[in-house]
């Protein structure tokens, strides 16, 4: 037999069983599908008394119906908070299934099996199991970080927000997911979201001052008026969208000065910030940054005229022609 | 050795390294693709999609749907993208310059008026002569412009960008539902790197589509549609996922791609003056970055789905097919001083040349080879086990690679869920080497004709149009089965 027929002859096991495992495992899966939905049917009165009324589920459930009602609990837990959600953590807990997963979240070796578990605490844990996804937050495998920084995030702990914070600064949790976590854990985090605002690092401090601006109120609209004046743009365009949400008629005027700074993206976010705030007195500045500034500004400043003063917005663009006001006031009479 | 026997050496000597390294890359790819798929699709569990369609600061996206008399499914298209998840975008139809009732279409259906709508000047477009936004949904904006072809629509689109990523699309593709939410991912994982992401693209043809959504996937009844599936299976489940590993993914389907506004206007925006903008587009941002020796990112996501028609007689198909290899050709020759050029790392060294002399030139030697392969054999210069055994292994490498892309696809997709289906697609990797690959072969061919004419323009494009009633008309099940 020559080199040729041994390479064939390769060629064709390998297709061979390739469709062999492809034949197997779809009718695997389809099996173990059918057997779960089963079990799952079956199984639904049984989360239902637990849910409403407490009731312990039968001792002596096989262990494939155990796995099930686990993950049919925890797909509800998912979906519902207060008593009924407690009933659920009390249940896990009691059976030893929160034990385990946090004995897989730190011993398993496969990254998904620790991804799974800090995934399913999230669901079903209680508050208690929060220092251990926190550090979880510096796994070694990132599927395993994300879902430790989201469980975090559905646990609501606040004492979890610089642990948060300090993932999203070295970049081992994507920052969007980190500051969904920080704003389902809401006002709580706040205290300890504020040292962030004069720390060295440009992300964090930009970062605080965001999640300030969302779960924060009027009492710390003069620490974000600070930002304005950060020597980080990015802080500075922060800050204006913060005072956007938490500002008032006295952070007005250093708004009005943040219109002229000299990146384009703080006069946007300025722009928009007055708009928001209503501010009155800059309506005539802003129209005149609507004809001539930077594309995204002249739109942001236009669009501040309208949502100021929808009739002045469309008189100034009649006057002016800048097709910025032009398309704002349109807008403006639509809505 | 005569002049023939030469040449017959010379040629096959050509032949088998060019089937030894193209097949050679392609497992390579297949394995590549096997790990990365399984890790992205484990990890999607753990992802935090719906938590991003629930945050604030998930950033916008304009989805820009160049149409040109696409009358037949305009209004379901619209109406399918109005029903993405996702919290923050725009949809912007560019009209341009339809001959037919496309405009009427979309006037009526989504009760449109005049608006202005302010339009950056970076990158020249042919006029836009009004602008619309819709009463109904005033997500919904209208450009009415000239005629400049699909990727002058783009750029006007682009032009007029609302928000900071703009997603392009075909008029005739339906998005899933949270395509947008998914392709967006690598951006809302790092935002600062990634600059264009592509979905995948499936075949529709054969499948049940209600209101603009694939509600039932089946295998079309027509076999040329049917090959195409295997040919979407390998082209995006084991190519683009290999080239995204090494950052050097040098197609994002025109289809659906998501790309970063501000580095679309860096580069100028698509170019005009040829018929493979999108890979065109692709291929300058890279070298954009990597000349500024910029960080940056290029990725395929391999679940969002966005669903189009494929070409069902011969006609259209080697139309598209002649279209696609001019497309590559003009840019690969656009570019041809990127090619083992090693400033610009993976994409210069390994990319360019790989679609340079394996995608490109590759239907000339696979085509010379066989026939010289044949005519040996008839002079006697291969015998005929050899001729018969270099057939037999260029047969089973090819069904080889299209089982592991069918593999892929079950394993980790499972969309056709009737098991005939799979049969039959498993029927067809042995069928597609009988026949159609050579006659593809052949059609890419013809593309060198067109482009020693210099050839420009895309041609006539007959379009059924997917899922063409409009919601109200649309009976509850809608099969798609085109024939043309």
């Amino acid at each position: 037999m020559g080199l040729l027929d041994i390479i064939a002859l390769a060629l064709s096991a390998s297709s061979i069983s390739m469709l062999g495992v492809l034949v197997v495992r779809r009718s695997h899966l389809a099996r173990r599908a059918k057997r779960q939905r089963e079990i799952e049917e079956g199984l639904k009165g049984i989360a239902m008394e637990l849910l409403h009324a407490g009731a312990e589920p039968p001792p002596h459930l096989a262990e494939a119906e155990r796995q099930a009602l686990a993950d049919l609990l925890g797909r509800y837990a998912r979906a519902i908070r207060g008593p009924t959600h407690d009933r659920i953590v009390d249940y896990f807990e009691r059976e030893g299934t929160v034990a385990r997963e946090l004995a897989v979240m730190a011993d398993a070796r496969a990254g998904w099996r620790r991804a799974t578990a800090a995934f399913r605490l999230g669901d079903i844990g209680p508050v208690s199991v929060a220092p251990a996804l926190a550090a979880a937050l510096n796994d070694s495998d990132r599927d395993v970080r994300i879902a430790a920084a989201r469980s975090l995030g559905r646990l609501r702990t606040p004492e979890a927000t610089q642990d948060l914070l300090g993932a999203a600064v070295d970049r081992r949790v994507p920052p969007a997911l980190i500051r969904w976590t920080l704003l389902q854990i809401g006002a709580p985090a706040l205290p300890r979201l504020m040292p962030g605002l004069t720390s060295d690092s440009e992300r964090l401090r930009a970062g605080a001052v965001q999640l300030i601006g969302l779960l924060g109120g009027p009492a710390e609209a003069a620490q974000i008026e600070d930002g304005l004046r950060d020597r980080s743009a990015m802080v500075r365009a922060q800050a204006a969208r913060a005072l956007s949400r938490i500002g008032g008629r006295r952070n007005l005027p250093a708004l009005r000065q943040a219109t002229w700074d000299r990146i384009p993206m703080v006069r946007e976010a300025a722009a928009d910030a007055l708009g928001q705030l209503r501010d009155r007195e800059s309506v005539a500045l802003l129209a005149i940054r609507a004809g001539g500034d930077q594309f995204d500004v002249a739109r942001a400043c236009a669009r501040a005229v309208a949502a100021i003063d929808p009739a002045q917005a469309a008189e100034r663009a009649a006057a002016s022609g800048s097709v910025h006001l032009l398309e704002a006031a349109d807008l403006a009479e639509i809505a | 050795m005569s002049i023939l026997n030469s040449a017959l050496f010379v040629v096959g000597v050509i032949t088998i390294t060019y089937f030894a390294i193209v097949n050679g890359a392609y497992l390579i790819f297949t394995v590549i693709a096997w790990r990365s798929l399984s890790s992205h699709l484990r990890g999607r569990t753990y992802s935090a999609v719906e938590e991003a369609f629930n945050s604030p600061f998930t950033p916008g996206i304009t989805v820009i749907l160049p149409a040109y008399n696409e009358s037949a499914g305009i209004v379901e298209s619209v109406y399918s993208l109005l029903a993405l998840r996702y919290p923050s975008y725009e949809v912007v139809v560019v009209n341009d310059g339809s001959t037919d009732d496309t405009m009427e279409r979309l006037t009526a259906a989504f009760d449109l008026v005049p608006a202005h709508r302010a339009i950056r000047t970076a990158i020249p477009t042919q006029t836009i002569q009004a602008s619309y936004v819709s009463r109904r949904s005033p997500a919904v904006w209208v450009l009415d412009k000239r005629n400049g072809g699909k990727a002058d629509a783009l750029n006007a689109g682009v032009a007029t960008a609302h928000h900071p990523y703009v997603c392009c699309l075909d008029a005739d593709a339906l998005i899933e539902t949270d395509a947008l939410l998914r392709v967006a991912a690598p951006i809302l994982d790092d935002p600062e790197n990634v600059v264009a992401t592509g979905g995948i693209v499936r075949i529709a043809n054969g499948s049940t589509i209600d209101h603009g959504r694939v509600t039932g996937v089946r295998l079309p009844s027509n076999p040329l549609a049917v090959l195409q599936v295997l040919e979407y299976f390998r082209a995006f489940l084991i190519g683009r996922v290999g080239w995204t590993r090494l950052n050097a993914l040098l197609i994002i389907s025109g289809a659906f791609g998501l790309f970063q506004r501000q580095a679309v206007e860096e580069v100028g925006g698509y170019a005009t003056d040829t018929v493979g903008e999108d890979m065109e587009l692709v291929v300058r941002l890279h070298r954009h970055f990597r000349a500024r020796e910029e960080p940056y990112r290029i990725e395929f996501v391999a679940d969002p789905v966005c669903w189009t028609e494929v070409p069902e007689d011969l006609g259209s198909l080697s139309r598209q097919r002649r279209r696609w290899h001019r497309g590559l050709g003009q840019t690969l020759w656009r570019h041809r001083d990127a090619t083992f050029n090693p400033r610009y790392g993976a994409f210069g060294l390994l990319a360019m040349p790989y679609f340079v002399f394996l995608e490109f030139l590759g239907p000339v030697v696979e085509t010379v080879g066989t026939a010289l392969t044949i005519v040996a054999f008839a002079v006697g210069d291969l015998s005929g086990a050899s001729f018969l055994t270099f057939l037999v292994l260029a047969f089973l490498v090819a069904i080889l690679l299209s089982i592991a892309a069918l593999a892929l696809e079950e394993f980790n997709f499972r969309r056709h869920q009737r098991t005939r289906d799979v049969v039959s697609l498993v029927f067809y990797t042995l069928l597609e080497n009988l026949g159609y690959r050579q006659i593809n072969d052949l059609w890419r061919m013809l593309a060198f004709v067109d482009l020693a004419r210099r050839k420009q323009g895309w041609g006539a494009q007959k379009r059924r149009g997917i899922g063409n009633l409009s919601a109200a008309e649309a009976p509850a099940h809608q099969p798609l089965t085109k024939s043309q």
